[in-house]
């Protein structure tokens, strides 16, 4: 110990403090003697005499330097009270950003600085700075406010997740992206010559199509954030001259409606490894079945101003293997919608034809050992399709063999042809729209259908009834 | 990044091209930017930090600065060098241009120029990055902003 000076003390002092330590003169300079700290944090070298304020140059805001100046200016004043300056010191809390050779920014530091008056002889003659790296902290804190956001917002999605089977959530997941894609895709194909009114409605159209399965699976965080955007769409199409900045919202929501599905797949994915414990039973997932169909009729009755009573009685899913159930289910969500929409009338229609203004909708199930499937039956007016169909399916059934099936895969996919043909029942534009979405729906159907080996009939028996039947072969 | 936000970008480069040349641009539909490059001969890119971060870059082809550069200092010759010149200028004014609307705790590096054709410009993966087609006369260009 004999040969260290006090002069060398302070060296070692300041070589081995975790803390980086400076003086400050009047001028704002670095006096000569700072801890080796303070280089590490700020990560640059320090020269005797430089001026602080040059070491937050392209490392904080400018309001943040201006406010600097004018800090240490009063931590100078005499008249002013220390503590009460200190109050004021704009870094506490710093965020330092570092950039790369090219000036870009690649990261941050979070340092707080403190600063104390030295006095000798009644007069402040420098302040001693002291700074610390405060990045942890500050960092986990931000993130933990992050996650308790995150929770609170997504506490609200997992009550409407997790009452959706796994696999039609992660259908529903699956079909939106391929929606948004397309809906990409015809943004960057725009060429300013292009009418701007039909990227608007093919955008609606895939934005409204997401909305119905959200609407069908009860995603209401989803659904409302769809139709919002849906409703703004239309505004802008009624719009006269639409320029590019106009669709400025739209992509907006549209990167909000992704990053959303991206967060509903990083919650299914963190609730994979819960799937065993939490995964409904299969007869629960059946029962999903029946309610995501009764959630349709209901709503789709209250859309079009119907009285529906739905009888699922006779619907038994215990009926339908597990591993149909799906394509069960693409099927009755379009029949229904089928019937609802041009089969049930209005309760004053109904009235008019003598009928109760409570229009009927009856699905049952039926399995045998090799076969198994629906029927699903309305009590409403037949229409002209209906009646398109009766004559083609003579016309079919006088062409083929006596002995073979009235109703052949040939058959099955006429009927389905006629059946969702846009222009066979077209009144207006919406029902246009409309039906061509059901047609969009029944193309993927029928290729599952033909893929299955199944068969569709189409019964009239009376003027006020008729039943489509679907059935597959169980194995 | 919000509407007004994109806006302000849009909006700063429409006024750039209005007030340099006196002839108006014309902002196509914008996007949000994917895995496909997005990359013209000249490139200037700017750095955000401060209270947001992220980058802004305009990317565009030769002809049209050649035409920019006539119009802005009545040259003829102009140089490979001109060019990037141009391209971090305009790059620079317009983020300066928002820097102005943010305020002081919006800061902006000085602008890196990227020639020739890159495979693509990196910005940061966990911001979502907007495209905005841009037609100056017949010249198409691109604006492209990445915003926190």
């Amino acid at each position: 110990m004999d040969n260290i000076t006090p002069n060398s003390s302070k060296e070692i002092i300041l070589q081995t403090l975790e803390e980086g330590v400076f003086f400050l003169n009047s001028k704002h300079e670095i006096e000569d003697e700072y801890s080796t700290a303070f280089e590490n944090i700020l990560d640059q070298r320090v020269s005797n005499g430089q001026n602080f304020l040059e070491l937050l140059k392209s490392r904080v805001p400018e309001n943040i330097i201006n406010n600097t100046i004018e800090f240490l200016n009063l931590m100078f004043r005499e008249d002013l009270d220390d503590e009460t300056v200190n109050e004021l010191n704009p870094l506490s809390t710093v965020e330092f950003h570092f950039e790369n050779r090219w000036g870009l920014w690649t990261s941050s530091k979070f340092l707080s600085f403190k600063f104390k008056r030295v006095i000798q002889e009644d007069r402040i003659v420098r302040l001693v700075g002291t700074v610390k790296d405060v990045t942890k902290p500050v960092t986990l804190t931000k993130k933990i406010e992050e996650i308790e956001e995150t929770t609170t917002r997504q506490m609200d999605w997992l009550v409407n997740i997790l009452r959706v089977a796994p696999p039609l959530l992660k259908e529903f997941v699956d079909v939106s992206e391929t929606e948004l894609t397309q809906i990409d895709n015809e943004m960057k194909r725009f060429k300013g010559t292009d009418d701007t009114k039909i990227i608007l409605t093919r955008v609606i159209k895939s934005i409204h199509q997401m909305g119905n399965n959200a609407s069908l699976l009860n995603l209401n965080f989803f659904t409302d954030k769809l139709h919002a955007f849906e409703q703004e769409m239309q505004n802008l199409r009624k719009k006269e001259n639409i320029g590019g900045s106009d669709f400025v919202p739209a992509v907006i929501q549209l990167g909000e409606i992704r990053q959303m599905l991206k967060d509903i797949k990083n919650l299914m994915q963190r609730f994979k490894h819960y799937s065993h414990t939490l995964r409904p039973t299969r007869r629960f997932e059946g029962g999903l079945l029946l309610r995501t169909i009764e959630n349709l009729v209901e709503k789709l009755a209250r859309e079009l101003n119907k009285q529906i009573k739905f009888n699922t009685d006779k619907f038994d899913h215990t009926l339908i293997p597990y591993s149909h159930q799906e394509i069960f289910r693409e099927f009755l969500i379009i029949l229904i919608k089928f019937s609802i929409f041009y089969g049930i009338e209005t309760p004053e229609d109904r009235r008019s034809n003598n009928k109760k203004p409570e229009g009927i909708l009856e699905v049952e199930t039926f399995g045998e050992k090799q076969l198994c499937g629906f029927k699903l039956r309305h009590d409403g007016r037949l229409v002209r399709i209906e009646r398109l169909l009766q004559k083609t399916i003579e016309m079919v059934q006088s062409k083929s063999d006596r002995d073979h099936p009235i109703v052949s895969d040939q058959l099955g996919s006429e009927v389905i042809r006629l059946l969702f043909m846009p222009s066979l029942a077209t009144p207006t534009l919406s029902e246009a729209e409309y039906i061509r979405e059901i047609f969009g729906e029944m193309e993927m159907v029928k290729k599952k259908l033909k893929m299955h080996r199944g068969k569709i009939k189409i019964t009239f028996t009376s003027e006020n009834f008729c039943e489509y039947t679907i059935s597959l072969p169980v194995n | 990044m919000n509407e007004t936000d994109l806006h302000f970008f849009i909006d700063s480069t429409m006024n750039y091209f209005e007030e340099i040349t006196n002839e108006k641009a014309s902002a196509g539909i914008p996007y949000i930017k994917d895995e496909e490059p997005v990359v013209l001969e000249y490139t200037g890119i700017i750095g955000i930090s401060g209270k947001r971060k992220g980058s802004v870059y305009i990317t565009t082809n030769e002809a049209m600065l050649r035409e920019i550069a006539q119009i802005i200092l009545g040259m003829e010759d102009i140089q490979s060098e001109d060019f990037k010149d141009l391209v971090g200028e305009i790059a620079n004014t317009i983020s300066g241009n928002v820097r102005q609307a943010y305020g002081s705790d919006f800061m902006i590096s000085v602008p890196v120029v990227v020639e020739g054709k890159a495979k693509d410009i990196k910005l940061p993966d966990n911001i979502q990055s907007f495209v905005v087609p841009l037609t100056w006369k017949d010249y198409k260009s691109f604006l492209v902003v990445c915003l926190e």
